[in-house]
C-alpha cells in the first residue's frame, strides 16, 4: 500500500489549519507525524481516516482517491483516536465484535478475526469487563484492537501512547514493530519524541498546518547532521580546549572542529551542539552563552561561527586540565577510524570518543518554533 | 441441531451490526432492565390488586375493561415515551465528535446507523409488549374487551410507538449544543408523554365505541387504510430526515428526504383525491385544507433546509450525478446543494399551491352552509400568504448570504432568515407606531413585511401582491447565482484518472517524490479508479 497525501488544504473560518501538505509513505514503514499543539497533526489524521474532508487537495491510496471512494478506502485504513470514546453497557469482546461486524466480517473470519486482535493485544483475560470500567491503558489497547480488527493495510494512530504508564508504552511499542513486520504502512503521532524515534522509519513534522520536513529518519538526520557531516565529541587530557581545536584544525580529516563548554567530562556530549536550524547555526544550543561578537576576536585567532565559541577549560579534581571540542569529519566510518588512529598517534589523551547520534527530537526542536495558530 | 445453529448463524451474520449492538447494550442497560421491571411490577400489582379488591358487581359491569385500558395506558407510557426517550438520549450521546465518526471509519452507512437504532428499539418496545400481552389478554376473563379489539387497539399503540421512535432518534440526530439539545429532548419526551396519555384516553373511547364497528363498511376501511399509509410514510420520511442529519456534508444528504419529501406529497394528495373521487358525500374541506397546510408546511421546511447548504458541488457529489444530459436535468432539484433546494421548493410550492386552489374550486359545489365555506376560504387563503413571506424571507436571506454576508457559513442560512424576519417584523412595527401613534395596526402599508399581520386580513390582496412579487423578485435575483452552479452541474466533467499527478507544493526530501506518473498496472485491483464503481445511494 501506498499512501499519498497531496496538496491538501483544511480550512475552519479564516483559520487555515492544514496549508497545502504533501507527504507519502508506505507499507512497512512507521511514519511519526511530530509537531506542536495546534499544528494541524489531528485534522490530517481524521481528513486520512475519512472523517473529515479537506478544502482542496487530495489523499491517494495506492492510486485511489479518498476523497471520491471513501467507502473503498475505509475497509483498508485502520483509525485509532486519541481517546476511546465513551461506550456504555457494552463489553470488550462484544465492543471489537461489533466493529467485526460493521467492517462487514462474517461468521467463523469475524469470530477469528476478533479471537486474533484480543490475543494480539493481550486483552483476552478482561474480555468481558464493560469498557466503562477499563482503565486508560486499557482502553488505549481496546482502541488499538477495533483499528486492527479487518487487518487494516494502512494504520492511522493519533497520540497512541497519552496517558499510558511506562510498562504500556513499551508494549505499544512492540505491538507496532509487529505491525511493522506485518507490512501495514503505520502514520502515528505522539509528543513523546524519543519513543518515536525508536520505532519510526520516517517522520513528517507539521507546524501551523505546513510541513516543515519530510522524509525517513535517515534523511532527517543526514540534513541536521549539517549536509551529512559525522560530528564527533572528543575530550583530551592535559590539553586547554583552545589549543585542543588548534591542532583539531590543522588535521587533514578535521573539516570543522569547535570548542565546547563542558561541566564534567561526563556530560560532555550532553552540552553539546544544542540543535541545527540547517544553516549551520546552532539555535537550540544548551550552552547557554551567545556568540561573541566579530569584532571581539583577537586577531590571527580562528574565528569560530557558532555559539560554542567560549572556550572551556576544565579543572579535573585531579589538576588535570581537560579540553573538550566538537568535529565534524566524513561520514565513512573508516574516516572516523583514521581520525581515532591520528589523535592517539599525536599523543592525546583521548578520554572520550562520542560521535554525536542525532534523534527526532533534535530535528524537530530545531525546526519548529512551537508557533501555534 | 447443526441446521438450526447455522439458520441462526446466517441470520446473525445479516443482522444489522447496530441493532446487534443495541440489543446487546440494552439488555446490559439499568434502565431497559428497571423499565422492564417496573413494568412487570405494575402489572402485577394492577392485575392482582384489581382482581383482589374488585366486587362482583364492578366485575359484572366490565371491570376488566378498566384494567386493560390501565395496563395499556403503562404499556403506551413506555413504549411511546420512555423507549424513544432512551433511543434519543442514545443517539445524542453517540453523536459527539468521536463515536459517530467511529461509525464511519466503517462500512457501515447513515442509513443503517438510524435503522438499526430504530429496529433495536422497536426489538425493546416487542419485548415490552410481549410481556405485558398475557396480563392484557387476561382481562378478557374479567369480562373484559374481546380479544380482537384488545389487540387491534395494541397494534395501533405499537405504530405510534414506532413513528415517536423515528421522531425522537430525528431529535437525536440534530447537531447542537448540550443546551438547546437537552431543552429540545426535554420538550420531545413531553409531548411524547401525552402523546401516550392522549392515545391511551383515545384508545378507551375507542374500545367503548366497539373497535370493530368502526372498522366496519368500505369508508372506514378506506380511512384508516388512508392513515396508515400516511403514518408509514411519515416514519419513512423521518428516517431520510435523520439519516440526513448523520450523513457527511459532502455526501448527497438531502437526495433520500428529498425524494420522499415528494413522494409523501404525491401519496397523500392521492389519498385526498381518491376520498373526494370516491366518496364525495364523506368529502371534507377540513382534508383538502390539512393537505394543503402540511404539503405548503413541507415545502417551506425543505426551502429553509436548501438554504442553509453549501453554495457548490463537492467532488462526490458531481460523481454521483447521472450520466444522461436529461436524467442530469431531472435529478438537479434531488441533489444536496442549495441550487438544487431552491428548485425543488420552487417546483414543489407551484404544485401545490395550484392543486389545492383547484381542489378548493371543486368542492365549492360540495358546500351549503356558507359560514363554513368562507372559514376555510380565509383560513386557505392565510395558508398560501404564510408561504408566500417565508419563499419570500428565505430567498432574501440566501441572496444576502451570498452578496453582502458572505462570511456567514451556509449552514446558518436559517438563522439569517430568522433574524431578517424579527429586524423587518420589528422594524415594521416601529415605522407604522410613529406614523400612526396609537392605531399603527391601521398603518397596513408599513405592515407589509409582517406575515402575521399580513394572514389576519380580511382583505389581503395588497399582501398577496407584495410577497408574491417579493419571493418571485428574490428568487429572479438568486438564480444568477444558481445559473452558475446549475452550468456546473450540467456541464463539469469529472476527470477519468484521480491518480493523475499534482505539482508538489510543500518541500520533500529524500526519496518520496510526488510527481510520478502511475505505471498502467498500479492502482487498485489493476484497474484505475474510474472503473471503480460508485455508490450511487451516498448515504455515509
Amino acid at each position: 500500500m501506498h499512501v499519498e497525501v497531496r496538496n491538501l488544504v483544511r480550512r475552519f473560518g479564516r483559520t487555515t489549519a492544514v496549508d497545502c501538505i504533501n507527504f507519502e509513505f508506505q507499507s512497512g514503514d512507521i511514519y511519526g507525524f511530530v509537531g506542536p499543539n495546534g499544528a494541524g497533526k489531528t485534522t490530517t489524521m481524521r481528513i486520512m481516516a475519512t472523517l473529515d474532508e479537506p478544502c482542496e487537495g487530495d489523499i491517494f491510496i495506492d492510486g485511489v482517491s479518498l476523497i471520491n471512494y471513501p467507502e473503498k478506502v475505509r475497509r483498508w485504513i485502520g483509525f485509532m483516536p486519541d481517546s476511546l470514546p465513551a461506550h456504555n453497557d457494552i463489553s470488550v469482546a462484544e465492543y471489537i465484535d461489533f466493529f467485526a461486524r460493521a467492517y462487514g466480517l462474517r461468521g467463523a473470519r469475524r469470530r477469528k478475526a476478533v479471537e486474533g486482535v484480543l490475543d494480539f493485544t493481550n486483552l483476552q483475560g478482561i474480555r468481558w469487563k464493560m469498557l466503562s470500567s477499563l482503565s486508560k491503558g486499557m482502553k488505549q489497547r481496546v482502541s488499538l484492537a477495533r483499528s486492527i480488527v479487518h487487518d487494516p493495510s494502512v494504520l492511522i494512530m493519533d497520540e497512541p501512547a497519552a496517558g499510558l504508564d511506562p510498562r504500556a508504552r513499551v508494549e505499544l511499542r512492540e505491538l507496532l514493530k509487529i505491525l511493522r513486520q506485518q507490512g501495514k504502512a503505520v502514520l502515528i503521532s505522539s509528543h513523546i519524541l524519543t519513543e518515536l524515534s525508536e520505532i519510526c522509519t520516517g517522520a513528517v513534522i507539521i507546524e501551523q498546518g505546513k510541513i516543515l520536513r519530510a522524509g525517513s529518519v535517515t534523511e532527517l538526520v543526514q540534513v541536521e547532521h549539517h549536509d551529512g557531516r559525522r560530528e564527533i565529541t572528543v575530550v583530551a587530557l592535559d590539553i586547554d580546549s583552545q589549543s585542543f581545536v588548534r591542532q583539531l584544525l590543522e588535521m587533514p580529516l578535521v573539516e570543522e572542529a569547535f570548542p565546547v563548554e563542558i561541566e564534567d567530562v561526563g556530560v560532555s556530549s550532553a552540552t553539546g551542539w544544542g540543535g541545527s536550524n540547517g544553516n549551520g547555526n546552532g539555535s537550540s544550543g544548551q550552552s547557554g552563552v551567545d556568540q561573541p561578537p566579530m569584532s571581539d576576536v583577537p586577531e590571527g585567532e580562528q574565528v569560530l561561527p557558532a555559539k560554542e565559541a567560549v572556550i572551556a577549560e576544565v579543572v579535573s579534581p585531579e589538576g588535570m586540565t581537560v579540553g573538550a571540542a566538537h568535529v565534524r569529519i566524513d561520514p565513512d566510518p573508516s574516516v572516523s577510524a583514521s581520525f581515532l588512529k591520528m589523535l592517539i598517534e599525536r599523543g592525546i589523551r583521548i578520554v572520550e570518543f562520542t560521535p554525536r547520534h542525532v534523534d527526532l527530537e533534535d530535528v524537530f526542536m530545531s525546526l519548529t518554533q512551537g508557533n501555534v495558530q | 441441531m447443526r441446521f438450526a445453529s447455522s439458520i441462526i448463524s446466517w441470520f446473525d451474520d445479516r443482522m444489522n451490526p447496530i441493532v446487534v449492538k443495541e440489543l446487546r447494550q440494552g439488555v446490559q442497560s439499568r434502565f431497559v432492565v428497571s423499565i422492564v421491571n417496573l413494568l412487570i411490577v405494575a402489572l402485577v400489582v394492577i392485575s392482582a390488586g384489581a382482581v383482589m379488591t374488585m366486587h362482583e358487581h364492578e366485575m359484572d359491569r366490565g371491570g376488566g375493561r378498566d384494567i386493560f385500558c390501565v395496563l395499556q395506558g403503562a404499556l403506551f407510557i413506555a413504549t411511546m415515551s420512555l423507549l424513544p426517550g432512551y433511543a434519543m438520549f442514545r443517539l445524542r450521546n453517540e453523536r459527539g465528535a468521536i463515536n459517530v465518526d467511529l461509525y464511519f471509519i466503517t462500512t457501515l452507512t447513515a442509513r443503517k446507523l438510524v435503522r438499526g437504532k430504530f429496529f433495536a428499539t422497536m426489538s425493546l418496545a416487542t419485548m415490552l409488549y410481549s410481556v405485558c400481552l398475557p396480563f392484557m389478554l387476561f382481562t378478557y376473563m374479567l369480562k373484559g374487551y374481546d380479544i380482537p379489539s384488545m389487540l387491534t387497539t395494541m397494534a395501533i399503540g405499537f405504530i405510534v410507538s414506532a413513528a415517536t421512535t423515528m421522531i425522537a432518534l430525528v431529535i437525536g440526530a440534530v447537531t447542537s449544543g448540550r443546551i438547546l439539545g437537552l431543552i429540545v429532548a426535554a420538550i420531545a419526551f413531553l409531548m411524547s408523554f401525552y402523546v401516550s396519555i392522549g392515545l391511551s384516553v383515545g384508545m378507551a373511547v375507542f374500545l367503548h365505541e366497539g373497535v370493530l364497528e368502526i372498522f366496519h363498511g368500505t369508508h372506514s376501511l378506506y380511512f384508516s387504510g388512508s392513515i396508515l399509509v400516511v403514518v408509514l410514510l411519515s416514519i419513512r420520511l423521518a428516517e431520510a430526515m435523520a439519516v440526513g442529519l448523520v450523513s457527511a456534508p459532502s455526501s448527497n444528504r438531502t437526495l433520500d428526504f428529498r425524494i420522499w419529501s415528494t413522494i409523501f406529497l404525491v401519496v397523500t394528495g392521492c389519498v385526498i383525491a381518491g376520498i373526494f373521487y370516491f366518496f364525495s358525500t364523506f368529502v371534507d374541506r377540513e382534508l383538502i385544507f390539512l393537505w394543503a397546510l402540511i404539503a405548503t408546511q413541507m415545502v417551506v421546511f425543505v426551502m429553509v433546509v436548501g438554504i442553509s447548504e453549501p453554495e457548490g458541488y463537492s467532488t462526490r457529489l458531481l460523481r454521483q450525478r447521472p450520466k444522461s444530459g436529461l436524467f442530469r436535468l431531472l435529478s438537479l432539484p434531488y441533489m444536496a446543494g442549495v441550487t438544487g433546494g431552491i428548485f425543488w421548493a420552487a417546483l414543489h410550492v407551484v404544485a401545490v399551491i395550484l392543486l389545492s386552489s383547484l381542489a378548493f374550486e371543486l368542492s365549492r359545489s360540495h358546500y351549503t352552509s356558507h359560514h363554513y365555506y368562507y372559514s376555510f376560504e380565509r383560513d386557505y387563503n392565510g395558508l398560501i400568504l404564510w408561504t408566500y413571506y417565508m419563499f419570500a424571507y428565505g430567498l432574501t436571506a440566501r441572496l444576502l448570504m451570498r452578496t453582502v454576508l458572505k462570511r456567514i457559513p451556509a449552514k446558518f442560512g436559517w438563522g439569517v432568515m430568522l433574524l431578517l424576519m424579527a429586524v423587518l417584523i420589528l422594524l415594521s412595527i416601529l415605522i407604522s407606531f410613529l406614523v400612526l401613534p396609537g392605531r399603527f395596526y391601521d398603518s397596513h402599508e408599513w405592515m407589509l413585511f409582517n406575515p402575521f399581520v399580513a394572514i389576519d386580513q380580511s382583505d389581503p390582496d395588497a399582501y398577496y401582491f407584495f410577497s408574491l412579487a417579493w419571493a418571485i423578485a428574490a428568487l429572479a435575483l438568486n438564480m444568477i447565482y444558481d445559473m452558475k452552479n446549475f452550468i456546473v452541474y450540467m456541464t463539469t466533467e469529472m476527470p477519468v484518472d484521480d491518480s493523475a499527478p499534482a505539482p508538489v507544493v510543500a518541500p520533500i526530501i529524500g526519496p518520496p517524490v510526488v510527481n510520478r506518473q502511475p505505471s498502467a498496472d498500479e492502482g487498485f485491483g489493476n484497474s484505475s479508479p474510474a472503473s471503480i464503481p460508485i455508490d450511487p445511494g451516498g448515504t455515509d
